[in-house]
C-alpha cells in the first residue's frame, strides 16, 4: 500500500554495499530487528539497508511479518525482539496501531522500541499516534532514507539495551533486596532470641563509641538501667545511674583498662528511680592499629538477686552467731546457777545428808554438767566452718603429727600402738578444723576400746587423680550391724556414758568438718567387737590452680 | 587456813546477783576478805567510780574490778571501753570474770586493756580454785607496793 515514490527515495540513499552475507559472527551479539508491513518490496529495501548494520557491539538479525496477526504471534514467542519497525496500515486501516496496544498492553512487553513507518499518514497523525501510543518514533515513508533508517535503529537499539541493561540491574537488585530481606528476617529472629536470653539471664549487653562518646544499649541493659528501649547516650548517661559510693571505682577501673587495652571487670550498684540495683559490668577495648582505644564492648549484668541472696546468708550466718552466743553464754549462766549451788547446798548440809540424799544431788550436779558440755559441743558444732582459721595451703603429715600430740597422753594411757602409713600430701584445708578431724577419729580408735585389748591403731593417708584418701582403723568395740547411720549424727551415741564419756558430737562434728570441705567420711565394721574402719575422702585441689 | 589477807577493795560488775554472792563465797572461801561493791552494769559501775550521787563521794577507788561481759544496760565491753578512756579511772585493773568462752570476747576484752580473763567454769569446785589463783595474784600485786591513794 506504499507508494513507489517511498521506495524510490529510500532506495536512493542505500549504501552500495554488496556484503549480503555478512552475518554476525556466531555467538556474537545479535539485535533482533522485526520488520512488519504487508509488503514484500519494502521487506526487501529494509532489509537491503540493515543487513550490514553494524551497533552497540552486535549485527541485526531481521524477521519479517507480512501482517500485524503475524507480527503479534511472533513477539509472543520471542520476548528479545529489540526493535519493530511497523507499518500502520495493512489488515486495517488500523492494524499497525492496534498490534502497538497488544504488545505494550496484552503481551506486557514495555521493553521493545516500536517505530512506525507509515506510507499514510491521513490514517495515523502523527501527533496523535505519538501522543496515544506507545511508540519510540514515526516516520513516514516518503520522507525516509537509508540515513535516516539507520538513525533511527540505532537510537531506538541504544534505548532497548538501556532498557534491558536496567531491567536486568533491576532484577538483580530484587535479588539482593530479596535476600537482604531474608538474611534481616534471620537476623531479627536471632535478635528476638538474643533479646530473650539477655531478659532471661538478666545480662544486657553495650557498645561504647570512644570517638563520638556514644554509648549504645541493648534492650536488657536499658531495662536494668530503667532507660527507654533504643536509647543511644554518652558514657555519663551510665556514670550517673552508678551509686556515688561506686562511681570513682568504676572510673578508676575503667581509665586503667582504657590505658592497658585490657579487658576488666567491676561490680557496682546502681540507682534506678527509688530501688537499687547491683550490676556486673565486664568489657573489652577495642584499639586500632597503633594500640588507640577505640571502642569499648561490654555486658552488664543485673547480680541483685544473688547479692540480695548473699545478704540473706549473712544475715541468716549472723542470726546463727547470735543463736550460738546464747548458747553459750545465756543458757550456760543459768545452768551453772543450778549445778553451784546445788553443789553449794550440798556442801552445807553435808553432815546432815545420808548416802542416797547424797546421791541424789550427785545426780543432779552431774546432769546439770553434763548438759553445759553438751552446751559447749554444740556451739563448737556450729561454727565449723563459719569461724576459725580460713582455708590454706598445710602438709596434711604436720597436722596429724600435731595431733598425735595432743593425743599424746590419752595414747599413752590406752598404751595404744599407731603406725602412719602411706603419702601425706600438702593440702589446702582449714587448719585448725583438720587437727579436730584427726583428734577426734584418732582420740575414738584410742577410747572406744576392748577392755583388755591394746589399741592398734592405722592412721593411711592415699592419693589419687582426683581425691587425697584418709583411713583410721582399730581393733577396738566395733559397730554393730545397722548403728552406723547412727554414728555421725548430733548427740547420738551408741555405748553408755557409764563405759565411754564424750560429748556426743565428735563424729557430728567430723561429718561437717569433712562436708565443709567438700569431701564424704564414712564408717565399716566387721560387727561389735570387730574393730571399726573410718574413711575419709576429701576433694584434692591442686596447687597453683 | 591460810592467814587473812590485807582487805581489798574490789568492784564486782554484774547483773545477775547470784553470780555475784558466787564470787564473793568463793573469794571468803578461800580466805580472803574484801570490801565489796556491786554494780548490775556498765552505767552504775561508771557512775560510782565517777562519784555522781553524794553518797559516794566518800568512797575509796577499787583496787581490783571484776566485770562480766553479758549484762543489759551498758555491756562489760563497752564499759571496758569506757573506762580505758578516762584518764582518771584508765589505771584500775580489769579483770573480765564470765561465762562465754567465745575467742572473739577473749580477743575484744584483751585489745580493750582488761588485765585477765576468767571463764567461770561449771563445777564449784574449779570455780573456788581460779578465784584462789585470782585472788592470790590480785592481792599480793595490789599489797606489795606501799599504798597510795593518789
Amino acid at each position: 500500500m506504499s507508494s513507489g515514490a517511498e521506495h524510490d527515495e529510500l532506495f536512493s540513499a542505500m549504501p552500495a554495499s554488496g556484503s549480503a552475507d555478512a552475518a554476525a559472527p556466531a555467538g556474537g551479539n545479535m539485535w533482533k530487528v522485526l520488520l512488519v508491513d504487508d509488503e514484500a518490496d519494502v521487506h526487501a529495501v529494509l532489509r537491503l539497508t540493515l543487513q550490514d548494520v553494524q551497533i552497540e557491539g552486535g549485527r541485526l538479525a531481521l524477521l519479517d511479518a507480512f501482517s500485524a496477526t503475524e507480527a503479534a504471534s511472533l513477539l509472543a514467542a520471542q520476548t528479545d525482539i529489540a526493535l519493530v519497525l511497523l507499518d500502520v496500515v495493512m489488515e486495517s486501516d488500523r492494524a499497525g496501531l492496534d498490534l502497538v496496544r497488544q504488545i505494550r498492553e496484552q503481551l506486557a512487553n514495555r521493553s521493545v522500541q516500536i517505530v512506525l513507518i507509515t506510507g499514510q499518514p491521513g490514517y495515523a497523525p502523527q501527533r496523535d499516534v505519538v501522543s496515544g501510543y506507545e511508540i519510540n518514533g514515526y516516520w513516514i515513508k516518503s520522507e525516509m532514507n537509508a540515513e535516516r533508517l539507520f538513525v533511527a535503529v540505532c537510537s531506538a537499539i541504544r534505548t532497548y539495551r538501556l532498557i534491558r541493561e536496567q531491567a536486568s540491574l533491576q532484577a538483580a537488585l530484587r535479588e539482593k533486596v530479596d535476600e537482604l530481606d531474608n538474611t534481616l528476617r534471620t537476623l531479627r529472629e536471632s535478635e528476638a532470641t538474643f533479646i530473650r536470653a539477655q531478659s532471661v539471664a538478666h545480662v544486657g549487653s553495650w557498645t561504647y563509641d570512644m570517638t563520638k562518646d556514644e554509648m549504645r544499649l541493648s534492650a536488657e541493659t536499658c531495662r536494668i538501667y530503667g532507660l527507654p528501649e533504643g536509647t543511644i547516650g554518652q558514657r555519663h548517661t551510665y556514670l550517673e545511674r552508678v551509686c556515688l559510693d561506686d562511681r570513682g571505682g568504676l572510673e578508676e577501673a575503667w581509665q586503667a583498662a582504657l590505658d592497658a587495652g585490657r579487658p576488666f571487670k567491676h561490680e557496682h550498684r546502681i540507682q534506678v528511680g527509688k530501688t537499687l540495683r547491683h550490676v556486673r559490668l565486664q568489657a573489652d577495648v577495642i584499639c586500632d592499629a597503633s594500640g588507640k582505644p577505640l571502642r569499648c564492648v561490654g555486658t552488664t549484668q543485673d547480680i541483685t538477686e544473688r547479692k540480695l541472696a548473699e545478704e540473706e546468708l549473712r544475715v541468716s550466718n549472723a542470726e546463727l552467731e547470735q543463736f550460738s552466743y546464747a548458747i553459750s553464754h545465756d543458757l550456760r549462766q543459768p545452768l551453772r546457777m543450778i549445778s553451784s549451788y546445788l553443789q553449794l547446798l550440798g556442801m552445807s548440809l553435808a553432815d546432815q545428808l545420808d548416802a542416797e540424799r547424797r546421791e541424789y544431788f550427785d545426780f543432779a550436779i552431774d546432769g546439770a554438767k553434763r548438759l553445759d558440755r553438751m552446751l559447749v559441743a554444740l556451739l563448737e558444732y556450729s561454727r565449723v566452718g563459719r569461724l576459725g582459721e580460713p582455708p590454706a595451703w598445710v602438709d596434711s603429715r604436720a597436722i596429724l603429727n600435731e595431733a598425735l600430740l595432743f593425743l599424746q597422753p590419752a595414747i599413752a594411757e590406752a598404751e595404744a600402738r599407731v603406725k602412719v602409713s602411706g603419702r601425706w600430701p600438702r593440702v589446702f584445708v582449714r587448719p585448725d578444723e583438720m587437727l579436730r578431724l584427726f583428734q577426734n577419729l584418732v582420740g575414738n580408735a584410742t577410747k572406744f576400746r576392748v577392755a583388755g585389748r591394746n589399741p592398734e591403731i592405722g592412721v593411711t593417708s592415699t592419693v589419687t587423680a582426683a581425691e587425697w584418701r584418709l583411713t583410721i582403723t582399730d581393733n577396738g568395740i566395733g559397730i554393730r550391724p545397722g548403728q552406723v547411720g547412727r554414728l555421725f549424727q548430733v548427740f547420738q551415741r551408741l555405748q553408755s556414758r557409764a563405759a565411754f564419756e564424750g560429748s556426743g558430737v565428735g563424729l557430728a562434728l567430723c561429718r561437717k568438718i569433712v562436708e565443709h570441705h567438700g569431701g564424704r567420711i564414712w564408717a565399716e565394721s566387721a560387727g561389735e567387737g570387730q574393730g571399726s574402719r573410718f574413711c575419709v575422702a576429701l576433694p584434692l585441689v591442686r596447687e597453683g590452680a | 587456813m591460810k592467814p587473812l589477807a590485807p582487805r581489798l577493795r574490789l568492784l564486782i560488775v554484774e547483773d545477775e546477783p547470784g553470780d555475784s554472792r558466787l564470787l564473793q563465797f568463793a573469794i571468803v572461801r578461800n580466805g580472803f576478805a574484801a570490801d565489796v561493791r556491786e554494780a548490775c552494769d556498765g552505767y552504775e559501775a561508771l557512775r560510782y567510780l565517777r562519784k555522781e550521787s553524794p553518797h559516794w563521794a566518800a568512797e575509796a577507788r577499787p583496787d581490783l574490778i571484776l566485770l562480766d561481759l553479758k549484762m543489759p544496760g551498758q555491756s562489760g565491753l563497752d564499759f571496758l571501753a569506757a573506762i580505758k578512756q578516762d584518764e582518771s579511772l584508765r589505771k584500775i585493773p580489769v579483770v573480765v570474770v564470765t561465762t562465754s568462752l567465745l575467742e572473739a570476747d577473749v580477743r575484744a576484752a584483751y585489745q580493750l586493756g582488761a588485765a585477765g580473763y576468767v571463764q567461770k567454769p561449771a563445777d564449784l569446785r574449779e570455780f573456788i580454785a581460779a578465784v584462789r589463783i585470782l585472788c592470790e595474784y590480785w592481792f599480793q600485786l595490789v599489797c606489795l607496793p606501799p599504798r597510795s591513794d593518789d
